[in-house]
């Protein structure tokens, strides 16, 4: 292995800055626990997070409590029937005083971009954003520039409101890492939250806990976190069978397996541990694998969604142990026969 | 790591090994006549399991018991059947004793390699089964009894059925079942009781899948009176489960036959010659890739008094034959009948269509009618035939379907064919002749039961491919009839069948047939058999006789001579009466030792490769490390309820024995609750950290006797108290 693993002193402040976010984004938001833990892991990743959730539940509270969290700057678009490439990427726009084209960045160029409302973006608009997520890097008048790093896509979308929409091909939305579904709060949650918006908006009292450097940090730590072999096959057993499945018509692509290896390396990190445990696997796998997967029409009129064939297929693959993998190695030296 | 005492072998497991193996040589009931040889293999059987029994009980070597079994089987075969020069009997196995003994075996190889079966039993034939079947015993005992793979056993134990399946031949299937039952039950007997290691849940997989093919492969089909696949052993099915046969009617070139039934369909007696066909339905409209049924209008039956056949029949001939015929399980609309002038003695409401020559009932069904029929077998001759005065008036009376062509057919070739074999000749007989010879030909045409699909212009595609079976032949023949100018129509029914108990025949779903009916103005519709002789025997018999003439004897190796007519000379369950010249086992087909030298071949591949496996697997033994086997040992101990799946993961395993413990109102203790997640954290470590665990191997085993020790007394008095 060429990069050595995280030192405990690495881990420490991996755990200490994840947990510092993530009490940074619960003074705004109230019992998102998984939402958070899956944003974090994304954001640690080096990943982009897609959002599905109705309005009003906190997707962009969310994301915005994140890029509030960490000292970095923000990009915010939202979406739009008539929204543009060029209002995505920046534009060219030619100075007459001194006669020469100046670049204006557009939102994109930020460390944390918030799409909001995707789906209500032309293809082509779409595009725009999805390539500058895959190179890190935009193309305008033949001039390629780089995006800063660290660089986070949080995107957004409204499943229910259909009208006018262009929803995500599936092609695209293998684009990002994870999908997180925000959900109605509990009742004592929103309770909370009504105390904590009475009269203040909790999110403008957020001060950020970390930089970017740091987060930059952070990313090449859980990097190197160590993935046993076990815990490998074990990806490989969830994904290949997401693939044989008859209630799903699409099954999760390569780029899903090594997302989701990244995903559980950034989870263990968070955790202030060097190895990858199949239980990082189990709690990232609905939110890594189920946006990439296209459910039968028989399973989803029987009420089945992708997340609930990948929460089974989870519930019933066999965990991998060292020792199935050990069996297969032949020889060894001593015979039971002794006695 | 102590490896342990290896547990005592399941030696229960060894008698119904032995049961199973008994059962099993009933299956050469097909080929030995049965006898009081039975009761020496049963014997010799139960002296060898007594040995292993014994030696089983006394010792827990995998090896032993076998090795002794064997010695007490030769030292049988030599008490048994070695004879010195002077007769004299042999005690000991002395080199000498197995010199002779060897000769006295291979006298029974060389009696075997020159009988047909069912062979009688001689003592050289008997010494041979004998070792046969001691030798199955003891490599199916050790299979599943040494090791335990009971499935495998399954395999050996079905040798001694495959000549009786390959000859499809009937097998007992009282014993079939006692066998596979023994077996079932040793599959029981030999699981490991070993809870230290996982179930092999390769075995269980193998157990299962054998079962299942077993069942299905053999019971299935053949209570259902099909026999699908020609190796399926054919049982006599429960009268409840006996399925009728209908032919099948919707006559199209383009498909292949598949089924091949053995379910008996008609039963008949014969005083006289037997009947060439059984004839059923005749078809009139072919579309260029299959015929079209048309069932007769009930205005156009006559009643079945008097003579029926198409034309007015002159005095008849003396070669008067009657026939019972029985349809046992063929539930047809239209009565099968001999295709010569013939009158019905049948009860129930039936009518004859002169036109298609068929004896019809609108209502009632064949299905276990009885009937007689007298046919006047000698009424088509050569000189009849020849006889008819053909003229375009009298076909054009007898219908124009029977000279339609169909759009789809080529007609030009087909014409052209036809006129060119029919160039020499002059008379619609020696047409018919020449047509038939043609198709028959080895040399141009092949018999096989699978086509090639192929769309619209089928004939051509038989042409062109040379293989087809009954139907593509009949079919072809008609075309090219029909080109000719000659009516010509297609008739399905039943070949004559084989011969069954008694002086009764037997037709079989599988003797079904189809054949060209050419019209002679004044004779009737006449059957031809282009189909070759390899699955219709010989041409009937005006047909036959016509051609020897022009000919000079047909050299078609696989007709029969015309005495009988109608044999079938693939069948390879011909009776033969057993005998012991060489002369006439070369003409009945391979002999039966073949299959059963292949079974014992088959046999010792099987047990190297298994042999050859486990051997590979013994070496390799399961050594669990510390953490695993730790963790394995608190899994073992804990009720089954709370034995955690391999879906969870240890801290999920954890949680998992928490929950079920607390469902119960048991709280672990601190210590035993520590204990738990620290063994679960060791094996995750050892699992899946890069350096593994650092815990030993005394802080394991403490760990989970720690948490064995509370769980089991908590659960124990839990359910005390809930009682």
């Amino acid at each position: 292995m060429t990069h050595p693993l995280p030192t405990e002193d690495d881990l420490t402040e991996v755990a200490e800055v994840a947990s510092a976010i993530r009490a940074s984004i619960g003074s705004v938001l109230s019992g998102l626990d998984g939402a958070i833990t899956a944003t974090l892991a994304t954001a640690l990743a080096g990943g982009h997070l897609l959002m599905e959730d109705v309005p009003g539940v906190g997707k962009t509270t969310l994301a915005r409590a994140f890029a509030a969290s960490v000292d970095c700057t923000l990009g915010r678009i939202q979406f739009t029937p008539d929204l543009m490439p060029a209002d995505v990427t920046g534009v060219s726009i030619f100075r007459s005083d001194d006669h020469r084209f100046e670049f204006r960045p557009g939102p994109i160029f930020a460390q944390v971009v918030i799409a909001d409302e995707i789906n209500r973006a032309s293809p082509k608009t779409q595009s725009a954003l999805l390539e500058a997520m895959q190179e890190h890097a935009v193309t305008v008048d033949g001039v390629t520039r780089r995006l800063p790093e660290p660089f986070l896509v949080v995107a957004t979308q409204n499943p229910i409101d259909m009208e006018g929409t262009y929803p995500l091909p599936e092609a695209q939305r293998d684009r990002f890492m994870a999908q997180v579904s925000v959900g109605y709060p509990q009742p004592h949650d929103e309770m909370a939250m009504l105390d904590s918006h009475d009269g203040t908006d909790p999110l403008a009292e957020v001060r950020p806990v970390t930089d970017t450097a740091t987060l930059a940090r952070l990313i090449d730590v859980a990097r190197r976190i160590y993935a046993a072999p076990a815990v490998k096959q074990h990806i490989v057993d969830l994904v290949s069978q997401t693939r044989n499945d008859s209630a799903l018509r699409l099954g999760a692509s390569p780029r899903a397996s090594l997302q989701l290896l990244a995903a559980s390396k950034a989870r263990a990190a968070m955790a202030g541990r060097n190895h990858v445990l199949p239980d990082d696997v189990k709690a990232l796998a609905g939110a890594v694998l189920s946006h990439r997967l296209v459910v039968s029409t028989e399973a989803r009129l029987g009420g089945r969604s992708a997340h609930d064939v990948v929460t089974q297929i989870v519930e019933r693959t066999p965990v991998p142990t060292e020792a199935r993998a050990s069996r297969m190695a032949p020889v060894g030296a001593v015979r039971s026969e002794a006695r | 790591m102590s490896a342990g005492a290896r547990p005592r072998a399941p030696w229960p497991a060894s008698l119904t090994v032995a049961i199973a193996t008994m059962a099993s040589t009933f299956a050469l009931s097909s080929m030995v006549v049965a006898g009081m040889w039975l009761a020496t293999v049963a014997a010799s059987l139960a002296t060898v399991t007594a040995a292993v029994v014994v030696t089983r009980l006394l010792t827990r070597s995998r090896g032993i018991p076998t090795a002794i079994g064997a010695l007490v089987a030769v030292e049988l075969l030599v008490l048994f059947f070695a004879r010195g020069q002077d007769d004299g009997r042999h005690v000991l196995p002395t080199p000498g004793a197995l010199r002779d003994l060897g000769v006295v075996m291979r006298d029974g190889i060389d009696y075997a390699a020159t009988t047909v079966a069912p062979a009688e039993m001689v003592p050289s034939l008997l010494s041979l089964i004998c070792a046969g079947v001691m030798g199955l015993f003891l490599v199916a005992e050790h299979i599943a009894v040494s090791w335990r793979a009971a499935a495998s056993a399954g395999l050996v134990l079905m040798l001694p059925w495959l000549p009786a399946a390959i000859f499809q031949q009937r097998v007992p299937l009282v014993w079939l079942l006692v066998a596979l039952a023994a077996w079932l039950l040793t599959l029981g007997l030999a699981r490991r009781g070993d809870t230290r290691q996982p179930p092999s849940t390769v075995s269980g997989a193998v157990a299962a899948t054998t079962a299942t093919l077993a069942v299905s492969l053999m019971v299935v089909p053949s209570a259902l009176g099909g026999n699908g696949w020609g190796v399926i052993p054919r049982i006599d099915a429960p009268s409840s489960l006996a399925t009728t046969t209908r032919l099948n009617l919707d006559l199209d070139l383009r498909t292949s036959l598949t089924t091949n039934s053995t379910a008996p369909a008609l039963v008949y007696t014969a005083e006289g010659p037997r009947p060439d066909v059984l004839r059923l339905y005749s078809y009139a409209d072919f579309d260029g890739v299959g015929w079209d049924y048309g069932t007769p209008e009930p205005s156009d039956l006559a009643p079945t008094d008097g003579v029926l056949w198409p034309v007015d029949v002159p005095a008849p001939s003396e070669d008067i034959a009657t026939y019972e015929i029985e349809a046992v399980d063929s539930a047809e609309s239209n009565l099968a009948l001999p295709s010569v002038p013939r009158s019905v003695d049948v009860d129930g409401d039936w009518g004859y269509s002169a036109a298609t020559d068929e004896v019809v009932s609108p209502q009632d069904s064949t299905l276990g009618l009885r009937y007689t029929v007298t046919a006047d077998t000698g009424y088509l001759t050569p000189e009849r035939l020849l006889a008819s005065p053909v003229d375009a008036a009298a076909d054009a009376a007898v219908g124009s379907q029977y000279l339609e062509l169909p759009g789809a057919l080529d007609a030009v070739r087909v014409t052209e064919l036809a006129q060119g074999l029919t160039a020499d000749a002059t008379s619609r007989f020696a047409q018919a002749i020449a047509l038939q010879d043609y198709l028959r030909d080895p040399a141009e045409f092949d018999y096989d039961t699978s086509v090639s699909p192929s769309s619209g212009d089928t004939v051509s595609t038989f042409l062109d491919d040379r293989v087809g079976y009954c139907v593509q032949f009949a079919t072809t023949m008609v075309m090219m009839a029909r080109t000719l100018d000659i009516p010509a129509r297609m008739a399905i029914g039943f070949l004559p069948g084989s011969e069954g108990e008694g002086d009764t025949y037997i037709v079989q779903g599988g003797d079904a047939h189809a054949w060209p009916e050419l019209w002679f103005p004044e004779v009737g519709w006449v059957r031809f058999e282009p189909t070759p002789a390899v699955q219709t025997g010989s041409a009937p018999v005006y047909a036959e006789q016509a051609q020897d003439p022009e000919t000079g004897g047909q050299s078609d190796p696989a007709a029969l001579p015309t005495t009988a007519p109608a044999e079938r000379p693939e069948r390879p369950d011909t009776p033969a009466e057993p005998s012991v010249a060489g002369e006439s086992v070369t003409d009945e087909g391979t002999p039966w030792w073949w299959f059963a030298v292949a079974a014992v071949a088959l046999a010792a591949v099987v047990a190297a490769i298994v042999l050859a496996s486990r051997r590979r697997r013994s070496l390799a033994p399961v050594i669990l490390p510390p953490a695993e086997q730790a963790w394995e040992t608190l899994r073992a101990s804990l009720t089954s309820e709370a034995q955690w799946s391999p879906a969870l993961t240890p801290s999920e395993s954890v949680e998992h024995v928490r929950d079920v413990l607390s469902r119960k109102g048991v709280r672990l203790s601190s210590d035993a609750d520590q204990a738990l997640v620290r063994l679960s954290h060791a094996v995750a470590d050892h699992r899946y950290a890069p350096a593994g665990t650092s815990a030993t191997v005394a802080q394991l085993q403490g760990w989970s006797d720690a948490v064995t020790r509370e769980a089991s007394q908590a659960t124990a008095t839990a359910g005390a108290a809930g009682r």
